[in-house]
């Protein structure tokens, strides 16, 4: 009797194992592109993994389109959502560390994969794909094309960044856009006497305090005669520190300014992003300096003030104002991919104007593809005309590869006191490159 | 004799729990700290080559290690004092029989359920400067001078985090209380009413020395977890504005976030060797004073 | 005797004022996911002008996924609940019992786990070497995160179990499993209660584990459910709240169900022999 029990708890513990162990077998048996054989044609599964915020109407769109033409198609889509945001980095990166990878994944880029996740060999080259010739050369270089190879499709659309404003509040405070900081100062000036904040800060949100501080950054790189790729490949190496960059550290001093001068709005510490469009659309700020994200929010939630929204770049003191640019996500295929031939036809199919048309459709935007045509709110097409100038650089946090999303706390220490002068701010920036680099065991640090 | 004892309590009822805890607590323990020890290329273990204590002298040199050292201690002092007295207080005044003391005890109880990013969303919109309730109402009442930056003032923040976390985990202190409380014998009190002492000479003498089990209990629980805080903080203020209230566990949060792997284990273990170090003391100190009932 | 009268008065409103200020937050949850989008935004204590209590649970409950993420979280949270007091009070027994160094350096090591924060990302990497699906992982992970405070729970209230009862159950021919299953355990009742309400607790609103681990519409739990809907709804507060309450409900009946119970369980040092 004893011993029998003996036996039972024993049996429980191997059970256990044997449960851990036979599951795993299931578990990579699923992992394996399933196979449905349905009609004439194979229809493949293919997973794709994907934060939870890159989800939006676009691919709930697109998913749904594929999924429904599976059988014309040859294959569907199977798509996993993680939480976004620094954890999310931490599941993509402890995936691609663990070769715990779906056949298809969305990532912010090929360069983030290269120094967050040290994972470029596990994305297949996508060197020609038909789609490739409905988008400019320019545009896929440097990004999706890296090293000399094409390792991602874009999906979703283009952000540009730059100061949006109400167009109601300018005219009933006779102003014009400013083209420099000093007509910048003479708006707000001009606004603040009609009882209306000009400009909105939430800092709430942490990470929307850099936008305004941005401009600096790419005058910094016009002056040098190069761009933000320029500017990044020497930081990235050494070579410039950010506390050198002359503009950058002005237009975070700006940025206070205009905090020490009363022109933001009181609470800006504990305003949202929401509140900044609530208040924008309402004409209770005149201007508010972000994405595109701006204009796409108050169009689904107050379209009927869409149009009284502009946009124009930030001024910078010379006037050679640029807009910064968000590049779209990236969309590639894994080496756990068992058909990498079919896996490229679903990538093709995904970046082709048929695709990113229905994607635009239910997403206006901005769109890579030279083939789609959005209808895309005016504010938005205002940054557009700016970019198709030429005047636009990519965003610099994209392709910075030691310094990514530590910005904003040492701005809003500066903003609150605990850091004394605007050069602080870009020291810190350097010190936590500093540090990322040495963990990374870059020989640049040395 | 021994044996027999031996026997009775063998470890095949403990395998199977000892197992699990063996295969995804020590092992990754044990992973951590040689991670810990370790300079790393991104997530690639195989990039991975001894690094000595340079993990450990560069949690020390964070930028804001002092801040967030700070912090956890005012955030453990703090919301352990105030958890513990409103807990004590509530465990008293609710340990009699009447009509309302059911539903009171489940409506003190009810915050610690609610999730955690509920409670942080709730209290920034109560705690808005100019928007929020609290304002609002000082405001109405006359005491507008009162009225603060509640979040979002750098010297402020962090006592109004405390506060949010009292308001969420004092009824459950006063839970844990009031089961100590039930278990001491009505003959006591008894005893002590024929001998003419008062309240207070009662709550001194029988109840405080034989609650002191359950309030050790509590009181450890509440300084572990004051030291070991992050959900709060990062559903309330997400250690900011800039860095005013990171703590502890938000750095370490961050050097993950940053992919300094080895840098976040060191962390973590300096933390939990720190908080072993004042806990178990405390625990021991207290438990000495025990009295057998 | 007035005297006494009048201190109880004094004191019942007081306990009435404090719960005034617990619920106050609690009540702006509620009639929050009753309002429309615009006043929900302005999230004040305002009665909606107009209800949409019926509409905005609907849409949180259609569009939402949150009939699957209840489903899932059902099943995740009594599985481990389920485990994690059949797992720890058989251990906490043993260990507590045994007395030897080896045993008292194993418990110490469980409870060392109170202290020291879980290592997602090696345990990530065990799992994955296991190859376990994700959710057996997720269950088994966070068993692991709760089983050192329910065995340190356990272990101090068995102490007070007097061991003559253990001998006379063994000199009544008992074998060990039926001496713990039998005799004990039922002794454990109150504490088990806490330990089922604490652990139901923390697996039902866990996010930072799962979040590793569950990654698919089909396997998502309540708080993940939430999250992905946000990802779609973001700022939509009305129906944030509506999902607050939703996911929270769960939890408070769980509580309010066992709560007569847990009065006399909570604390180990609960029944001195």
């Amino acid at each position: 009797m004893k011993k029998s029990r003996k036996w039972l708890a024993m049996g429980l513990a191997f059970s256990m194992i044997a449960g851990l162990t036979g599951c795993g077998g299931s578990s990579t048996a699923s992992k394996s592109v399933s196979t449905g054989s349905k009609g004439d044609m194979e229809v493949k599964t293919f997973r794709v993994l994907m934060y939870t915020d890159w989800y939006k109407a676009g691919w709930q769109a697109l998913e749904q389109h594929i999924n429904e033409n599976s059988k014309e198609l040859g294959f569907k889509l199977e798509i996993s959502k993680i939480q976004g945001g620094s954890q999310g980095d931490q599941v993509l990166q402890t995936k691609f560390a663990t070769d715990d990878l779906p056949d298809i994944i969305q990532v912010y880029k090929p360069q983030w994969v290269e120094s967050y996740a040290n994972g470029l060999d596990k994305l297949v080259d996508l060197t020609g794909l038909e789609c490739v010739s409905e988008y400019d050369e320019k545009a896929l270089d440097g990004t999706f094309k890296y090293n000399g190879k094409l390792y991602a499709v874009p999906i979703d659309s283009v952000v540009l960044s730059g100061v949006f404003y109400n167009k109601k509040v300018f005219e009933k405070a006779g102003v014009k856009i400013p083209q420099t900081w000093d007509e910048l100062l003479a708006v707000c000036e001009k606004v603040k006497a009609q009882g209306v904040t000009p400009v909105y800060y939430s800092g709430k949100d942490a990470w929307s305090v850099q936008p305004p501080t941005i401009s600096g950054l790419l005058n910094d790189a016009k002056e040098k005669g190069t761009d933000t790729f320029g500017l990044m490949e020497q930081i990235n190496t050494n070579k410039l520190k950010y506390a050198d960059c002359t503009n950058f550290v002005g237009s975070i001093e700006k940025t206070k300014n205009l905090i020490d001068l009363g022109y933001v709005n009181e609470t800006y510490l504990s305003d949202t992003v929401d509140n900044a469009h609530q208040a924008l659309a309402n004409g209770e700020c005149a201007m508010y300096i972000n994405g595109t994200w701006c204009a796409d929010n108050i169009n689904k939630k107050f379209p009927d003030k869409i149009d009284d929204i502009g946009a124009f770049a930030i001024p910078t003191t010379s006037g050679d104002n640029y807009i910064n640019m968000f590049t779209p996500y990236s969309l590639a295929l894994t080496t756990n991919c068992k058909d990498p031939e079919l896996g490229k036809k679903v990538l093709n199919y995904i970046a082709s104007k048929e695709a990113q048309q229905i994607y635009a459709d239910a997403q206006p935007g901005v769109y890579l593809n030279k083939n789609v045509t959005s209808d895309i709110p005016k504010a938005t097409e205002d940054l557009k005309k700016i970019m198709d100038n030429g005047k636009s650089m990519t965003d610099w946090e994209e392709i910075n590869k030691y310094a990514y999303g530590n910005l904003s706390e040492p701005l809003l220490n500066y903003y609150t006191g605990m850091l004394k002068d605007a050069k602080e701010v870009a020291q810190a920036l350097d010190q936590e490159t500093e540090r990322n680099a040495k963990a990374q065991g870059d020989s640049n640090w040395k | 004799m021994h044996s027999t004892t031996l026997k009775r309590y063998s470890y095949t009822l403990a395998i199977p729990g000892l197992l699990l805890y063996i295969l995804f607590f020590i092992i990754p323990a044990v992973g951590g700290l040689a991670l810990s020890f370790v300079k790393i290329l991104g997530f690639n273990l195989s990039s991975a080559r001894f690094g000595g204590l340079q993990n450990y002298v560069d949690v020390f040199t964070q930028p804001n290690m002092r801040r967030a050292i700070g912090n956890s201690f005012i955030f453990a002092l703090v919301t352990t004092i105030f958890k513990m007295g409103i807990g004590l207080s509530l465990a008293i005044a609710l340990n009699r029989k009447m009509a309302l003391t059911n539903a009171l005890r489940t409506v003190f109880f009810l915050p610690a359920v609610i999730n955690t990013v509920a409670v942080g969303l709730i209290f920034s919109s109560l705690l808005h400067p100019s928007n929020g309730l609290v304002n609002g109402f000082l405001r109405a009442v006359g005491l507008g001078g009162l009225a603060q930056s509640w979040l979002v003032d750098t010297n402020l923040a962090i006592f109004s985090v405390c506060a949010i976390e009292i308001w969420k985990w004092s009824g459950f202190t006063m839970v844990i209380l009031l089961s100590g409380m039930q278990t001491i014998g009505r003959d006591y009190y008894e005893a002590a009413e024929i001998d003419g002492a008062d309240g207070v000479t009662r709550f001194k003498y029988i109840t405080f020395p034989l609650l002191l089990p359950a309030f050790n209990n509590a009181l450890i629980l509440s300084i572990i977890g004051g030291l070991k805080v992050f959900d709060l903080i990062q559903a309330t203020t997400q250690g900011g504005p800039g860095s005013a209230t990171e703590v502890f566990g938000t750095l370490i949060y961050k050097s993950f976030g940053a992919g300094r792997l080895g840098e976040g284990c060191a962390a973590s273990i300096i933390l939990a060797v720190v908080i072993a170090g004042i806990a178990l003391p405390a625990y021991k100190y207290i438990a000495n004073r025990e009295v057998e009932m | 005797m007035r005297r006494r009268k009048r201190y109880e008065a004094i004191l019942n409103t007081a306990l009435c004022f404090c719960a005034l200020i617990i619920l106050i937050p609690v009540f702006m949850v509620i009639i929050n996911s009753f309002k429309n989008q615009t006043e929900a935004a302005r999230m004040n204590l305002k009665l909606p002008t107009t209800w949409h209590i019926f509409e905005n649970y609907k849409e949180m409950i259609r569009e939402g996924g949150i009939f699957r993420g209840f489903l899932n979280s059902t099943i995740i949270t009594v599985i481990c609940v389920l485990l994690l007091i059949i797992l720890c009070s058989t251990m906490a027994f043993v260990l507590e019992r045994r007395k030897t160094f080896f045993s008292k350096l194993i418990h110490m090591t469980v409870v060392f786990g109170l202290v020291l924060p879980l290592q997602i990302i090696p345990t990530y990497f065990v799992c994955n070497f296991l190859h376990l699906t994700h959710e057996i992982a997720a269950v088994f992970v966070l068993i692991v995160a709760n089983m050192s405070f329910t065995v340190f729970l356990y272990t101090g209230f068995i102490k007070s179990i007097p061991i003559e009862i253990d001998e006379s159950a063994w000199i009544d021919g008992a074998s060990h499993t039926q001496l713990f299953f039998r005799i004990i355990f039922p002794l454990l009742q109150p504490v088990t209660v806490t330990a089922v309400i604490i652990n139901f607790m923390a697996v039902w609103n866990d996010f930072g584990i799962s979040i590793y681990f569950l990654n698919s519409a089909r396997n998502y739990t309540l708080p993940l459910t939430v999250y992905n809907f946000f990802g779609n709804h973001n700022s939509d507060w009305q129906l944030v709240f509506a999902n607050v309450v939703l996911s929270t409900l769960p939890v408070a009946i769980v509580y309010l169900i066992l709560q007569r119970h847990i009065i006399s369980g909570m604390t180990s040092g609960a029944v001195k022999g």
